[in-house]
This record gives C-alpha cells, sequence and structure tokens, in this order.
C-alpha cells in the first residue's frame, strides 16, 4: 500500500498542479515522501466523525442538538441579554472572533478558538480545565466576565419561553415548575471560592491603585456573592432541580457544537489521492504546499506536536511564548486548569456525567495532582482551519501564520527540549505556509450557521 | 519483533518499536549481545497469562511486546505489557505487570505497591497521567492510567515497593 501510494504520488506529477508562487509542477520537481513521511502522512488523514461522549446521553440527539443551536445564538443566556456563545464562536469567523483577546463584559484574558471540529477535543479551554464539550459550554454562561448570568436566569427563561419549554420537555420530560419565586429565585448560583478569591484579588488591587476605595466592602471577610446568597436560600433538592435544567442545556449545547465538522480540506483530498492514486485527488497540493508537508513531517518535526487527523495531541506544552503584554494577570495555564478540572462538579466522574464509571473516570481519576513543568502549558491547537482562525496562541500573540513560523524559526530557551531553531529557509517558509492554506475547510451545513426557526421545534 | 496486524502497514499510525533494556541482566537474556554471562540458564519465559477471574483481562488480543528487566538492584525480575493491543499512541491503555523474585521467575512476588511513570528525555517531560496499580492475582498487577501522547523516544520506570524497600527497574521504548 505504501509503495502504491508512492507510486501514485510520484506519477500525478505531470504538470497539471500548479501553486500562486511555484508555477506548474512536473514530474522532475515531484516530491518523492518516504515510506515513514507516507505513514505520518496519511496518519494525519481522514478525520473520522468526532468520538462519542457517553458523559453525555443526548451528544447524537437531533432534538438536543437543536435546541443546542438556539440556545448557541440565544443573547437571553447573558445577564445583560446581549452575549450569546456565538459571539466569541461567529460563524462568519470560522467560529472564532479574529481578536486576539475575546470580548466580554471586559477583555478577557484568552483567545476564542475556533469551535471547528471541536467534538475531537479531550481537553476544554486552553488550560483544559473541562473535559466535555458540555462541561465547557457551562463554563462562560456563569463566568462573570464572559455571559455573566446564573443558572437560575437561564432556567426562567426556557421554563418562560414556550418554544425553548417544548424543546427542552420534548427531550429530558417535564420541567419543574419554576413560578413560585420564593422557591427559585430570579438569579442564583453556587459561587466557587477560586471566583470568590478573584473578585477579592480584583477588588484588592483596584483599593491598591486607588481606582476603586468603595469597593473594598464587596471584597470584605464577610462578603456573601448575591448569586450565593439567592442559592443558599433554596431547599437542596431545588438546587438539584436548577442545576439538572441547566446541565440538560449544556448538553443540548454540546449536541449542536458537535455537528460542527469539516474535514473535506485539499490536504485531505490529497491524501486520499495518496491512498487511491486519483489524480485529480493527488492534485489538490501544489508543489510548494507538498514540500511544506513534508518539512512537516521530515525536518520540522511539527508532527510530533500536531499529530493525527486532528493535527494535535489534545495535550498541554510550553513552547515559550511570552505573555501578552495586554494581559495582567499571570495565566498559569493547565498549573491552574488541572486543579480545576478536578474539582469541577461538572466533570466526568461528577454527579452530573451520564458515565462517571466509564470515561469520566479515565479521563479524571489519572490526572496528576501537579502538571510536570514549572512554565505555563497551554493546550496544543488544531491546526485544521489554522490559515482563517487568526490571531494565534492562547493570548493571541502571534497575529500571523507567518509570526508563528518565525518562532519555531528562531525558538530558543523552551522547556520542550525537543523544539530547537528550525532556521527555516524563506522558501521552507512559504512552503509550510502553503501546506497549512491547504488544511482549511470551514464548510459546515449552512442551517447551522443561524439559530433554528422555531418551526423546527414543533 | 511485532506480531503480524491486520491493516496494511502504511495505514498503521503507530507502533511499539525496539526496546532497549538497560540492565546487564537483561542483556544477558539474549544471544549476541556481548554478553559474556553464561553461569546461570536464560529464565524461562514469564506467564503473563492474566488469571481466569479477571475476566477484562482475557478480551482481546494479546499485546504485541512483552517487556522485561531485573529491578536495579537486581532483587526482582519485572515484566510488562500492554493488554489488548500494541502500545498506542496518545490513547489510554492499561498495563499487565509480573513481578518475580529475580532468583526464581517461576515463583511470584505478592503483595508488592507498583508505581510507574514514563518520561521523555529528550522532550524534558514525562507522561500526563499519574496511573494506578492493583494486584489481580498473586504478583500479577494491572496497572490503569497510561497514556503515551507523543511519538518518540520513552522511557518507563516500573517501580516495586515491598516490605519499606522501594527498587525500580528502567525500560526504553520507541513510539512512531
Amino acid at each position: 500500500m505504501t509503495l502504491a501510494a508512492l507510486c501514485a504520488c510520484q506519477a500525478k506529477e505531470t504538470g497539471s498542479v500548479s501553486g500562486p508562487d511555484s508555477g506548474p509542477a512536473t514530474r522532475e520537481q515531484g516530491v518523492q515522501f518516504s515510506a515513514l513521511e507516507l505513514d505520518r502522512i496519511l496518519s494525519m488523514s481522514p478525520l473520522p466523525p468526532p468520538p462519542d461522549d457517553p458523559t453525555n446521553s443526548v451528544h447524537a440527539n437531533a432534538h438536543a442538538a437543536r435546541l443546542g443551536q438556539q440556545l448557541f445564538f440565544d443573547t437571553r443566556l447573558s445577564k445583560s441579554r446581549s452575549t450569546a456563545c456565538s459571539s466569541c464562536h461567529d460563524p462568519e469567523l470560522a467560529w472564532a472572533d479574529g481578536k486576539a483577546l475575546s470580548e466580554g463584559v471586559i477583555t478577557l484574558n484568552r483567545h476564542a478558538p475556533s469551535l471547528l471540529n471541536v467534538a475531537h477535543n479531550r481537553w476544554l479551554f486552553w488550560d483544559g480545565r473541562a473535559d466535555s464539550l458540555w462541561a465547557q459550554a457551562l463554563t462562560p454562561l456563569e463566568h462573570p466576565l464572559e455571559h455573566a448570568s446564573s443558572r437560575l436566569q437561564i432556567a426562567h427563561t426556557i421554563h418562560d419561553d414556550p418554544d425553548l419549554r417544548g424543546a427542552y420537555e420534548e427531550i429530558f420530560g417535564p420541567m419543574p415548575d419554576l413560578g413560585d419565586r420564593e422557591r427559585f429565585p430570579a438569579i442564583g448560583r453556587p459561587v466557587s471560592e477560586t471566583e470568590m478569591a478573584w473578585i477579592e484579588d480584583l477588588a484588592r488591587s483596584k483599593q491598591d491603585a486607588g481606582l476603586a476605595p468603595e469597593h473594598r466592602h464587596r471584597a470584605g471577610a464577610h462578603f456573601i456573592h448575591p448569586h450565593q446568597r439567592a442559592w443558599d436560600a433554596m431547599q437542596e433538592a431545588d438546587q438539584e432541580r436548577v442545576t439538572r435544567i441547566f446541565v440538560n442545556l449544556g448538553k443540548s449545547i454540546a449536541a449542536f457544537e458537535r455537528q460542527l465538522v469539516a474535514s473535506a480540506s485539499e490536504f485531505d483530498s490529497f491524501v486520499e489521492g495518496l491512498r487511491t492514486g486519483d489524480p485529480d485527488k493527488l492534485a489538490a497540493l501544489d508543489i510548494s504546499a507538498q514540500r511544506g508537508l513534508q518539512l512537516f513531517v521530515g525536518r520540522a518535526r511539527c508532527h510530533i506536536c500536531h499529530q493525527g487527523p486532528t493535527l494535535s495531541d489534545r495535550e498541554f506544552h510550553d513552547i515559550g511564548i511570552p505573555p501578552s503584554g495586554a494581559v495582567r494577570m499571570t495565566d498559569l495555564g493547565r498549573r491552574e486548569g488541572l486543579k480545576q478540572v478536578k474539582e469541577d462538579p461538572f466533570n466526568g466522574m461528577g454527579q452530573w456525567s451520564d458515565d462517571p464509571e466509564g470515561l469520566g473516570r479515565e479521563r479524571i481519576a489519572f490526572l496528576p495532582n501537579h502538571a510536570h513543568g514549572s512554565g505555563a502549558e497551554f493546550k496544543t491547537p488544531s491546526l485544521r482551519n489554522v490559515a482563517v482562525t487568526a490571531p494565534y496562541m492562547h493570548q493571541g500573540q502571534m497575529p500571523t501564520l507567518s509570526s508563528v513560523l518565525e518562532h519555531y524559526s528562531n525558538v530558543s530557551d523552551t522547556p520542550e527540549r525537543v523544539l530547537t531553531p528550525l532556521h527555516l529557509s524563506e522558501q521552507e517558509h512559504d512552503d509550510l505556509i502553503h501546506f497549512l492554506e491547504s488544511l482549511t475547510d470551514t464548510s459546515v451545513d449552512s442551517r447551522l450557521t443561524v439559530p433554528p426557526s422555531p418551526s423546527r421545534h414543533q | 519483533m511485532r506480531p503480524s496486524r491486520k491493516m496494511p502497514s502504511c495505514l498503521r499510525r503507530y507502533r511499539a518499536a525496539v526496546a532497549l533494556p538497560l540492565a546487564c541482566a537483561c542483556l544477558a537474556w539474549t544471544a549476541g549481545c556481548g554478553s559474556t554471562s553464561t553461569k546461570q540458564d536464560p529464565p524461562r519465559p514469564v506467564d503473563l497469562r492474566p488469571p481466569a477471574t479477571d475476566a477484562a483481562a482475557q478480551s482481546g488480543p494479546v499485546a504485541a511486546r512483552q517487556f522485561s528487566n531485573r529491578s536495579r538492584a537486581g532483587t526482582y525480575q519485572i515484566s510488562w505489557q500492554a493488554i489488548g493491543q500494541p502500545i498506542p499512541l496518545n490513547e489510554p491503555f492499561s498495563l499487565q505487570v509480573v513481578i518475580s523474585p529475580a532468583a526464581d521467575p517461576e515463583a511470584r512476588v505478592s503483595g508488592a505497591q507498583i508505581f510507574v511513570q514514563a518520561s521523555m528525555p529528550e522532550h524534558n517531560h514525562g507522561m500526563l497521567r499519574e496511573p494506578r496499580a492493583h494486584e489481580i492475582a498473586p504478583g500479577i498487577y494491572r496497572v490503569e492510567g497510561m497514556l503515551l501522547h507523543m511519538t518518540g523516544h520513552w522511557q518507563i520506570f516500573v517501580d516495586v515497593v515491598k516490605d519499606g524497600i522501594a527498587e525500580t527497574a528502567d525500560f526504553e521504548l520507541t513510539l512512531e
């Protein structure tokens, strides 16, 4: 098979391939991949369907996906009624926002990644503080700088909207009656100790800077967040009823996001050509992109971290990127994310998981107590659609693909000892860019790029 | 060295390549390695078959490769293999570890605590998981939670703690 693919690759170099800079390819110019390179290339395509998520029993439920689609675009889930998931994950911007740092209530500390093929992730967020798509979807909803909402507000929003409530009950059964505002206040949620510590730090730093001395009383020792105060006033059984609604909504959003799959890039066509010998498929990559691909799986060793069909090892590394000057807080990356995901009540081993003894346990039970590196590590991003999802890195520090390659070309003093300066020539630099551009496919079903029509819930 | 596989070679995404046990005691097992240690018969292969009581361990094909080495202080012979499959790249897997007294490979060491760690010296980092071991039959231990997330050279360390004394056996493998 390998030899057949190799022959097919050579046979197609007949002048039918052209690129913007390289001109027509010829047999003499054709890239000849070694058997090892071919093995590596073939391992990168095709992208299979997203894996099942047994921690979410409705991950493949079409009704849940439709409800999740409605919620994804619904600004009523935010405190200000102006922010939706789609605010930072815009279908028109490859399901990202094109900004270095995303905008919530204020400018946030991280760059929003694209959601294309997101269901292939093992960990969510740059620091992996969520271990499932549904657990991730819940976090921004209650984050005080993102949606800034609360599970009670969101539950009431669903409860009070006949369409949403009907869609919900079709999937999950009757909602509890939330009409009694004594039992079910308008807003409320449990506020984590992490968030309280953060609020106190923020208030303290503002006061130290002379910016907001009046805030001191809000961060005092006896301060109780109003969301927490309302939550504490509820009976435990009612808290569980509300949290169940909240979790079900997260699982529905995850079911929708699982459909955001795009796996028909030029690169995928080329790999199919390697397998079948189809000259039309092999023509999908021009000679420059082929040289870039050879670099990717060869001398540049990009494939070590950007491996497999997602072009990511789905784990965490410190590649020596300085923090953004626009972010004042120290970002500990995986060191903090590791702690958070283990403590997350919505992790795969928790009471809200549908498979706590299976995949949930596999994800959580064997995590170390501490990240192994002394520096801040962040998740290896997928390179699919990388050319249309600038800027790059966890805080958007790199504006272009060229700047990323410059980093790897001159990298020094990284904890990842395998990262040595590539010293890319100008042509190698361009070839790698051309290859990375061949990984683009944003062609998800256009019906997923807008809210579903209400009639679809009926 | 590797068993035959059903998938074509070009479609294999990963494979465990040659392992080179570090300890000289292990080198004595193989002919032609330059060892002059011929005073003792090579030990017979360690029986890694799972006990009948462990249904999960019986499922799936026998793992591709068995690793065996003597602990650094020479007390134990430690053998292990991945359960049910060749060692996969970047996917969880479990090990079955058999501990024998070095002087008596047919015997088993029960009641020990087993800890497994892995490191990538070329990368300056280790495995991003902390596997856990439990004894499933006398002297036979199952280690859950292994995950080798990158291709390249890995060092595997198996610690045996028995009667308050820890000994480590070293293994090396290359994932491609």
